[in-house]
């Protein structure tokens, strides 16, 4: 019969994932976001056995969607340096590609000589490298080294942006039919910590709005806060359906699920952060408060694999050509 | 987790499938073309009958629950969501009106005691003849907010007197008996709060007009009155002991049932326009310019995505419900997610027919109109944001 509960063994590794993030994440999001993951936190990252999640290739997409929302609830950039270059190596696995170093996976259309990507970058200052994965669409994948200059982006600060120049084809070859699990996998990690980090944003104003007093009452008594609080939570939770049914959809070998869930998430999420910030008024957009970074790292984290475009449109590819009953 | 639909109940599936196909659909458009509900002696209902299927496909009473291993949770209420979505796809007017307790049944499953189970549950075991519940709690003046209810309820001797009116009452015209809310003092606000079971028949019970409706016409609905409406003691739903206790918490558990059951019709409901919408795109769609293609594969993509997570929804609150784990944020988020993308599924979809979605030649102006009404019923989209906004802030984001 249709079962939402999790297994003992899948419970014990998301709430060893949820205590990582409420413990080492997120007290500490500003001094990540201004110097990045500190190494205490990896080491504890680490011993705790995250990374393996996604490279370990026994871990089930279930377990690896529910730890990455964590995570995404704790600090999405954090995350993305704890483990992307994990989820990269995940991703090259589908691709049939031993690439266990690769810093970051790229899923473009076309042509793509460069890219901006949120990577731990190698090298000294006059000469930072990093290894990618890129992918496209049409199913030519390569991994490379890039050139990786640091830049500004809007959020994820703490995964350090950096503008990827492609300076060498380590290997390249035809994805065939891998290329859309391929492409599947990162979307629904993606997809996971974006519900992530619009559960951190709800549950910020959860809380704000019992404590603020407008009008002689509190914020959550006036109706029309009530109801925008109910629609982001109704909202994030169908993107978390979703995301899990993705999971069990690829677990099966069908792809589609997981754009499906791309999309979703990327509209629940987007819709849940800006309303997080709307809801605080004045004090939203001040960083005395984390919703503004839950904002814009919601917003660079949706440009991840691929983005929602290509997503969209391998949903409405699915949507027209498979019946749904 | 696992979202596979068991052998059993997709077996269950199948004949609604075949049943919705042969009958449901053709006699729900008749209905509508008609402007008139079947008639409860319509042949369809005693042949429905044959096939099993009652129950209105909206109670957790049709699930073989007497072969229940007791130390398995139930799965009444997946049965229920799964089996309301697909009988919606068909038509949803007819599966309201098919034989069964309907709506009047989780009430009586949920709070009633053992005799009157039997009494009043009895009659749909093994029935010969079609026979249908309907359950009473809307009022002219109190709609969605079921705690301003003006229906009195005194107690005479070893008898109930109700007095009242309630409205918007589902089969309420065809209804062997009907679970009746009412307070016993509205000083008490909820806690005044009782339900009861009257007889049709009862002297002082009457159905004061059937509605008429903008759709679903295959579904009657009624207006009923009560006046010096005098009903035995006994049919105090839950017995004079626990009935105080279980009052107003009584009608929230069994909404907390059926909101779910409510996503899931929608759901249905919004899968046929997708179907009508996608087909007629497959079949007419040749030489139109791709902006035009691309807008009708945009708009079915969205439909189908959200859709899908609306049943997702309607299945975890059902979920939650058969483990009887609190589930009263995730069943109004059913209720309140599916309506409207349900609507929205149709009204795309009329947008991708363009003039001909407008004609009843096809399904799909129907679909449109029948749909709305369920962000209406069990309670507004406005209520549910209510219920889920108490709960949210009392209890925190649901996680599970």
């Amino acid at each position: 019969m249709i079962e939402f509960a999790l297994t003992e063994e899948q419970t014990l590794v998301v709430e060893m994932a949820r205590n990582f993030a409420t413990r080492e994440l997120r007290p500490n999001i500003r001094i990540h976001e201004d110097h990045g993951v500190s190494a205490a936190v990896r080491t504890t990252a680490k011993s705790a056995g995250l990374a393996e999640l996604w490279t370990e290739a026994d871990t089930d997409l279930i377990t690896r969607c529910a730890a990455a929302e964590e995570l995404g609830f704790g600090d999405a950039g954090a995350a993305l340096v704890l483990i992307g270059p994990a989820l990269a190596s995940a991703v090259a696995a589908r691709l049939g590609i031993d690439a266990k170093d690769v810093d970051a996976i790229h899923i473009h259309e076309g042509a793509a000589p460069s890219t901006i990507a949120w990577l731990p970058v190698r090298g000294n200052g006059n000469d930072p490298q990093a290894k990618i994965v890129q992918l496209n669409r049409e199913g030519q994948w390569r991994a490379a080294i890039v050139k990786a200059e640091p830049i500004q982006a809007i959020g994820l600060h703490a995964a350090g942006a950096a503008k990827c120049t492609v300076i060498d084809t380590v290997s390249a070859g035809e994805a065939g039919e891998r290329g859309p699990l391929a492409i599947a996998e990162a979307r629904l990690a993606i997809a996971a910590m974006l519900v992530g980090t619009a559960r951190a944003s709800l549950e910020y104003v959860q809380s704000y709005v019992q404590e603020r007093i407008t009008f002689g009452k509190r914020l959550a008594d006036h109706q029309g806060v009530a109801f925008i609080v109910a629609d982001v939570a109704m909202v994030t939770h169908a993107a978390r359906m979703m995301v899990q049914r993705g999971a069990i959809a690829l677990a099966g070998g069908d792809p589609s699920g997981a754009a499906h869930a791309f999309v979703e998430a990327h509209a629940a999420t987007l819709f849940a952060v800006e309303r997080g910030v709307q809801l605080l008024g004045g004090h939203g957009y001040l960083k005395d408060h984390p919703v503004e970074k839950f904002m814009r790292d919601a917003r660079a984290l949706a440009l991840y694999a691929g983005g929602r475009d290509p997503a969209a449109e391998d949903s409405e590819h699915n949507a027209w050509e498979t019946r749904w009953t | 987790m696992d979202l596979t639909i068991p052998e059993n109940v997709e077996k269950v599936r199948g004949m609604l499938r075949m049943l919705g196909k042969t009958r449901l659909r053709p006699l729900g458009i008749e209905a509508d073309r008609s402007g008139h509900a079947l008639p409860s002696d319509h042949p369809f209902f005693r042949e429905a009958l044959g096939f099993g299927m009652t129950g209105g496909f909206t109670g957790p009473l049709d699930q073989p629950d007497k072969q229940r291993d007791p130390n398995r949770p139930r799965s009444a209420a997946r049965r229920a969501v799964i089996l309301a979505e697909e009988a919606a796809y068909w038509d949803r007017g007819m599966a309201t009106s098919m034989p069964g307790p309907s709506l009047g049944g989780p009430p009586v499953y949920l709070m009633g005691t053992p005799e009157q189970k039997q009494k009043y549950l009895g009659i749909f075991e093994g029935a010969k003849e079609p026979c249908w519940a309907a359950f009473a709690m809307s009022e002219p003046g109190a709609g969605s907010d079921v705690a301003a209810l003006r229906t009195r309820a005194r107690k005479d001797g070893d008898h109930w007197v109700i007095d009242g009116e309630k409205m918007f009452i589902s089969n309420g015209n065809r209804a062997s008996w009907v679970v009746v809310w009412a307070t016993i003092d509205p000083t008490q606000g909820r806690a005044g709060h009782r339900a009861f079971i009257v007889e049709r028949g009862t002297p002082g019970f009457k159905v004061a007009r059937v509605d008429k409706k903008m759709g679903l016409t295959a579904s009657e609905t009624a207006s009923l009155t009560f006046e010096n409406c005098r009903i035995p003691a006994e049919n105090l739903l839950g017995g004079e002991h626990t009935a105080g206790k279980e009052g107003f918490k009584g009608a929230m558990a069994t909404f907390n049932i059926t909101r779910p059951i409510v996503g899931a019709m929608a759901i249905g409901i919004g899968r046929a326009a997708y179907d009508e919408a996608r087909r007629f795109a497959r079949d007419n769609f040749t030489g139109v310019s791709a902006h035009r293609m691309y807008r009708a594969r945009e708009r079915l993509g969205t439909i189908r995505r959200k859709l899908e997570a609306g049943r997702l929804l309607a299945w975890h609150a059902a979920w939650l419900a058969d483990h009887k784990k609190p589930n009263a944020a995730e069943a109004s988020m059913a209720k309140a997610y599916g309506p409207p993308v349900a609507l929205e599924a149709a009204s795309l979809g009329m947008d991708i027919l363009a003039e001909a979605g407008a004609a009843s030649d096809y399904l799909i102006e129907k679909l449109y109109r029948d749909v709305k009404v369920l962000d209406i019923v069990e309670g507004t989209g406005q209520i549910q944001r209510l219920v889920m906004a108490r709960q949210l802030i009392n209890h925190g984001a649901p996680h599970e």
